[in-house]
């Protein structure tokens, strides 16, 4: 539904993003992940027509988004991050202006419209001025606005940020419901929004797609080898020993801080050791045997799941030692300056 | 067309839901209605400036007199000078309309929605333009009210309309404005800043009137007189008030209207290959 291939945009001496590339089936949730200024509103920017790439060619719905835009245009549906919106309209009349400007007319029109705000749970705030709505509601009106005309693709910037807690969930559960047979593309820099709402996520970082993949590959869940995270209190070195000469084992290392397991009953002079399996035996009662048998005192021992956010930081931290040398990696996280500062005071209000 | 004409209804409801059109609307009655009572109601009261040029006017053609009654021909004498006030403060209350009409989508981001929709930005600027200029329109349309007035007291007032030159006025004035307005776009495309925007076409529209000034000048070279008249927005008016229809004027104003609106829009544009 969306291919996107090689885009690169450059603004003045700032390359926003370089030769991104990725593909949306049709009916997907994509999650668009990356840090504030990674070059994830450019790339919706450029998908939603708004500016064009510097090269690269990016087609929705089998139209090119440079040579066949308004086609484009008319199948998506688009909210931007700060959710602009004509704060002297009533919401009824908004989405009803969006319609018309999105073509539609007459009884379809009339029908769309009251459909999509009772859609969004608006329907009790139909009359009142969007300047009078809290930010979770105007988010529900950008949503309206953006699905007014049963776009095929939707197309989400940051669609909770600047939400306080429980506007954030109703938001997902209803992005989540209202995506149906759409083809959806949700930019956060919330790890756990993309695992509650996406099929797939690619992650962006400095302009680069760092990974792109469904989450259970990312987080290992199909591997061929598992983790068990070992927690033990004794002497270390005689449990690899012996955890090494364990047949099946592939290998043991121990795990760094932000592997350990969240053990919250006493945890002192403890440790932890990383024990790779393969996945199709279940090798852990041998291995709660070896080393129980070494002489130490085992105090926890789980599979370990590798966490989205695990994911991210890995492919971020292998980009940023690759680009060390590279002297404009400083300057691409400035690359989106308003969207991201201004998100930050969203945030922090 | 059905996304023109809503966005078109949108932005006219805008100026009126916002106090901006209402403040212009009044400012512009309240100094209009002055301006017309000294030239119009009292043109032989000692508070009007047209007094003693009248005067002199009567005693060089006694075809104004109408017996003992004086009868002054007030298309002649009076409608140039007063269209000729109203183009100035056209200058510095146009401005104030104009400012905001792209500026204000630009800081609040709305803008970004309008780009992304199935919208050309000729539609978007004609719409805005279209929208403001139904506000100036009810300005012109108080005009032609103060000259049904004389027309309908019969010369009691002391002068009749000629309506031909007078609408010629009209025209002109509605010209005038159109053309300042379409400059005034051009700022209000290239700001977010409403006051800049203003502040900018405000300076623009003082210029082209001013410039009108060089023409008279004696020191000035003739080349540059010439060019400084064909310019000057307010001296292109001037033959239009005084009922003198010339193509070149009309011609003129078209092309400010048609190059200001075709700059904005290229402006518009730039965000493409600004980022």
């Amino acid at each position: 539904m969306i291919e996107v291939q090689k885009l690169n945009k450059i603004y003045g001496s700032v390359h926003a993003i370089r030769d991104v590339s990725f593909e949306v089936g049709k009916g997907e949730i994509l999650g668009f992940l990356g840090p504030n200024g990674a070059g994830k509103t450019t790339t919706m920017r450029i998908l939603t027509g708004y500016f064009p790439a510097t090269s690269g060619s990016a087609k929705v719905a089998g139209f090119d988004v440079f040579n066949q835009l308004d086609e484009v245009r008319r199948r998506i549906g688009y909210l931007p991050e700060q959710v602009p919106l004509y704060l002297d309209m009533n919401v009824e009349a908004y989405i009803d202006l969006v319609a018309q400007i999105k073509g539609l007319g007459g009884r379809d029109r009339k029908k769309a419209v009251e459909k999509v705000i009772s859609d969004v749970g608006l329907t009790s705030m139909k009359r009142r001025l969007i300047k009078k709505l809290s930010k979770g509601y105007r988010q529900r009106v950008g949503l309206a606005q953006a699905l007014v005309n049963n776009p095929e693709v939707l197309i989400l910037d940051e669609p909770t940020v600047g939400l306080d807690p429980k506007q954030i969930i109703e938001i997902r559960s209803l992005v989540k419901h209202l995506a149906g047979e759409r083809t959806v593309i949700l930019s956060t820099h919330i790890l756990p929004e993309v695992s509650m709402t996406c099929d797939r996520v690619t992650i962006i970082h400095q302009g680069r797609i760092v990974a792109s993949d469904t989450i259970a590959n990312l987080t290992q869940q199909n591997a061929k080898t598992v983790e068990i995270a070992l927690t033990f209190r004794g002497a270390r070195d005689r449990v690899e020993q012996s955890l090494r000469g364990l047949h099946g084992v592939v290998s043991v290392r121990e795990a760094q801080e932000r592997e350990r397991p969240r053990i919250t009953v006493g945890n002192d002079g403890a440790s932890t050791l990383l024990v790779a399996i393969p996945s199709d035996s279940d090798l852990r009662g041998k291995v709660a045997k070896a080393v129980t048998d070494s002489g130490v005192e085992l105090i926890d021992l789980r599979p370990r799941e590798v966490t989205l956010e695990e994911v991210f930081i890995r492919a971020v931290s292998a980009e940023d030692r690759h680009e060390d040398s590279d002297a404009t990696a400083s300057t691409l996280s400035a690359s989106e300056p308003s969207q991201s500062t201004s998100g930050h005071k969203e945030e922090n209000r | 067309m059905r996304a023109f004409l809503a966005l078109f209804k949108r932005e006219v409801a805008h100026y009126f839901t916002s106090p901006i059109a209402y403040v212009v609307l009044v400012i512009f009655s309240f100094l209009s209605a002055w301006f017309y009572a000294i030239g119009f109601l009292f043109p032989f009261s000692e508070y009007s400036e047209q007094y003693p040029m009248i005067q002199m006017q009567m005693r060089q053609n006694p075809m104004m007199m109408g017996g003992n009654y004086p009868v002054p021909n007030f298309t002649e004498l009076i409608l140039p000078g007063f269209y000729g006030t109203l183009s100035i403060v056209l200058i510095f209350l146009l401005p104030l309309l104009t400012m905001r009409a792209i500026s204000e989508e630009k800081r609040q981001g709305t803008i970004e929605l309008l780009y992304t929709y199935p919208l050309t930005d000729l539609q978007v600027v004609l719409a805005k333009y279209l929208a403001c200029m139904v506000v100036f329109t009810v300005m012109a349309l108080l005009l032609i009210l103060y000259l049904l007035i004389p027309d309908i007291l019969k010369g009691e007032l002391g002068g009749v309309i000629q309506w031909k030159p007078a609408l010629s006025g009209v025209l002109g004035f509605y010209l005038f404005g159109a053309a300042a307005i379409a400059l005034g776009f051009i700022f209000s495309a290239i700001t977010e800043n409403q006051i800049v925007a203003a502040a900018l076409s405000f300076t623009l529209l003082l210029f082209l009137w001013v410039v009108g000034w060089a023409a008279q000048g004696e020191n000035i070279p003739e080349h540059w007189r010439k060019v400084a008249e064909a310019v000057s927005l307010t001296n292109r008016s001037q033959d239009l008030y005084k009922g003198l229809l010339h193509l070149s004027d009309i011609v003129f104003f078209a092309c400010v209207v048609t190059g200001s609106l075709f700059v904005t829009m290229r402006a518009l544009e730039s965000h493409r290959w600004r980022g």
